[in-house]
């Protein structure tokens, strides 16, 4: 059995280049074939004819997997020693944060709110990660993680933006940030419907333009007080909205009803060669 | 790590009916001559090898169900017994087994003998395919058996999607639009007529009873049938829907509604033979207004009935979006309980499985003489009457879990249903 699975492959490698690499796979194409066989024999196949077609089956489009293997382009693999320089970054600049934190302190005699720098380094860490991840479901088109991610991050910005805006700043109701943060996710997911081409964008889209209407409203009402007639502002988005889920409508009507009537007037009115033929 | 094949639809919808019968499909092959049993074991692995789901557990994991492939040996599969007292009792146990969902294998197969015939005898979880695949593999296992007992290669069987959207790859464009938007829910079928089974009782077991309709009998109704163009799933539906009246004491005047199955792969490309082997079946509703006076009337009536799905380009194709749209939107866990709400299991059916064609079921020198496919075997109060026909033979099975009481009111069912089918023949002898 080896030797016939030998010469196959002999034959089968010929349309590539005699490289050291051609030869790890040859070898590791033939101790594949050998457990498929010894496992077919453990599993009741008794005839060696069969065992040995029913292997060759398995490598059917191998031509073509040869083909893949030849023009597979080599590049240096330094993912590994990428991830290891931004590990040692992200420690690095956490570590220099947090010695420039303890400098200040010490010197300055000022611990407060200069933490605020070892939290925006980790905030700034993770929003590196949720980037790299981010990108990665991209390439894979998983959108829902990439919604995901968008929102933490957005989460943390808000977070990291409530923090200075209230402890570094003399800014008053700073935690209207959080009102805000609401209507950018939403919006953002928005976005993200719409640049994925998502089904769902024509509902996400009035959602947000009520929500973004109902947040402007509120923090209107409290920064400036024009609670009234600043409530014409929801109202205005549910008319916006619902303008929009009109429009859609429409929109699809037109499209439908012009198909049917090219299908009406193909059935009744178009002269049909089938006519004379078909009963 | 483990291999996984994705759960399809289908799959799902058979595991939810785990309520309603046994999820087994059974199949029975009688010979004249020896089975060659180390041909048989060679062909069975290598089917085995070429369609992993029969070598796959299946996992009912609450959010997305799947099947993991497991490890076995024909051992696992294939039994054999060669010196039988009685083969039709040793076959008969053997096909009324059960095969759980987180078995290594998804089927089984046996040869059982007691030296004058010899029994090739399968079920198979219905999971993984349907009647109308189970026809195709036992086809596909007799040619390839004889393609290794003559030393030929090129074995085939199809390897395929088992995907429930291949249901729509012979329909143009614009058919599957209509087809993708068919949401109306076809099995709240408005009757309530059941079939008289006495109450479930510990003495419960699944039994399948079987009855022959006689060559002559069968021949002169389908002779008549071809005169009057009509089919014989249409003489058997009036045949069956009268003796229903008769056995249930229903109301003449009454309506009668019978789910019908429908094999699907009219509407896929190449009648299915480039999918994976799945299922495809859909059933169609003959509803009855009344007995009628005669066995013709009732045929009458049948007709009216069918031929209104024959003439739906549709038929069958209900219902199968919104199954869709119940698994797409929610996890395992809900879409289940939201379905069995919605889902009404036909409490009488029938399955028209057809014929067994004999002479590309033989297998080397030995011939089929007999045998039957029959589908799972329904609980209470659920019933279906499945037909066979083999080398002219019709067989009408019936299995269900039931007692020696359901046996004999199903063997007296059986009897109106033949006596219809006599009534019938008298009353249009004169087209013979």
């Amino acid at each position: 059995m080896e030797d016939r699975f030998k010469a196959y492959l002999i034959e089968a490698f010929k349309t590539i280049a005699p490289t050291k690499a051609a030869m790890e796979y040859r070898k590791q194409t033939l101790k594949a074939m050998l457990d498929r066989a010894q496992e077919l024999r453990i599993k009741g196949m008794t005839d060696e004819e069969l065992i040995y077609d029913t292997v060759l089956e398995d490598y059917e489009d191998f031509g073509d997997k040869l083909k893949e293997f030849e023009a597979r382009e080599v590049k240096v693999n330094s993912a590994k020693r990428n991830v290891l320089l931004g590990v040692v970054l992200s420690v690095a600049v956490v570590a220099i944060l947090a010695i420039t934190y303890v400098i200040i302190g010490v010197v300055a005699h000022v611990w407060h709110p200069t933490w605020l720098l070892i939290v925006g380094g980790i905030f700034a860490g993770l929003l590196v990660i949720f980037g790299l991840v981010g990108a990665k479901a991209v390439k894979n088109k998983e959108f829902t993680i990439l919604r995901l991610l968008i929102a933490t991050g957005l989460v943390l910005i808000s977070v990291f933006v409530f923090l200075v805006l209230q402890l570094a700043s003399p800014l008053e109701n700073v935690w209207l940030t959080f009102l805000a943060m609401v209507a950018v996710i939403v919006g953002a997911d928005t976005a993200i419907a719409f640049f994925v081409n998502s089904k769902a964008k024509w509902i996400e889209l009035p959602i947000f333009v009520e929500i973004f209407a109902i947040m402007l409203y509120v923090m209107l009402g409290i920064l400036v007080h024009i609670w009234h007639p600043g409530w014409i502002l929801c109202l205005a988005g549910v008319v916006a909205a619902l303008a929009e889920v009109c429009t859609f409508v429409a929109i699809r009507n037109g499209k439908k009803d012009k198909a049917e009537k090219k299908k009406i007037y193909d059935k009744n009115v178009k002269t049909d060669e089938k006519y004379w033929s078909e009963w | 790590m483990p291999k996984t094949l994705k759960a399809e639809i289908w799959d799902k919808m058979q595991y939810l009916f785990r309520d309603f019968y046994d999820r087994m499909v059974h199949c029975v092959q009688i010979y004249d001559a020896p089975i060659d049993v180390a041909a048989l074991k060679n062909v069975l692995i290598w089917t085995t090898e070429k369609t992993p789901i029969l070598h796959s557990s299946f996992r009912a994991n609450a959010v997305e169900p799947y099947w993991q492939v497991e490890e076995y040996t024909i051992d696992d599969i294939l039994k054999v017994q060669l010196d039988c007292e009685d083969l039709d009792e040793v076959v008969d146990r053997f096909i009324c087994q059960s095969i759980p969902v987180d078995n290594n294998v998804q089927y089984k197969v046996a040869v059982f003998s007691d030296g004058n015939r010899w029994a090739l005898a399968m079920i198979v979880n219905h999971m993984c395919m349907d009647g109308g695949d189970f026809k195709y593999f036992m086809k596909k296992l007799a040619e390839n058996y004889n393609k290794q007992i003559a030393g030929e290669r090129g074995f085939i069987i199809k390897t395929g999607s088992r995907a429930l959207d291949e249901v729509y790859s012979n329909l143009t464009e614009e058919e599957q639009e209509i087809a993708k938007g068919l949401y109306k829910n076809i099995s709240a079928v408005k009757d309530e007529h059941y079939f008289p089974l006495t109450p479930s009782s510990k003495d419960d077991h699944t039994m399948i009873c079987k009855r022959k309709v006689e060559k002559e009998l069968f021949d002169n109704f389908k002779a008549i049938g071809k005169k009057l163009d009509v089919t014989v799933n249409d003489l058997m539906l009036a045949f069956y829907i009268r003796a229903l009246y008769d056995i249930g004491m229903f109301n003449d005047s009454e309506r009668l509604s019978i789910p019908c199955m429908v094999d699907l792969r009219r509407h896929i490309e190449a009648g299915g033979a480039n999918t994976g082997l799945t299922n495809h079946t859909g059933f169609m509703v003959c509803s009855v207004e009344n007995k009628g006076e005669t066995i013709n009337d009732t045929l009458i009536n049948v007709l009216r009935s069918v031929r209104k799905s024959k003439d739906d380009p549709y038929m069958g194709l209900y219902s199968l979006p919104l199954l869709k749209l119940a698994y797409a939107v929610f996890p395992q866990v809900i879409s289940e309980t939201a379905i069995k709400i919605g889902y009404m299991n036909p409490l009488i059916g029938m399955s028209n499985i057809g014929l067994l064609n004999d002479a590309l079921l033989k297998l080397g020198d030995a011939n089929l003489i007999d045998g039957f496919m029959t589908g799972a075997v329904k609980f209470k109060p659920y019933m279906q009457l499945a037909l066979t026909t083999v080398k002219g033979v019709m067989t009408m099975t019936i299995a269900i879990r039931g007692n020696d009481e359901d046996k004999k009111i199903v063997e007296k069912f059986f009897d109106l249903i033949v006596k219809n089918m006599q009534d019938f023949v008298e009353l249009n002898r004169d087209k013979l």
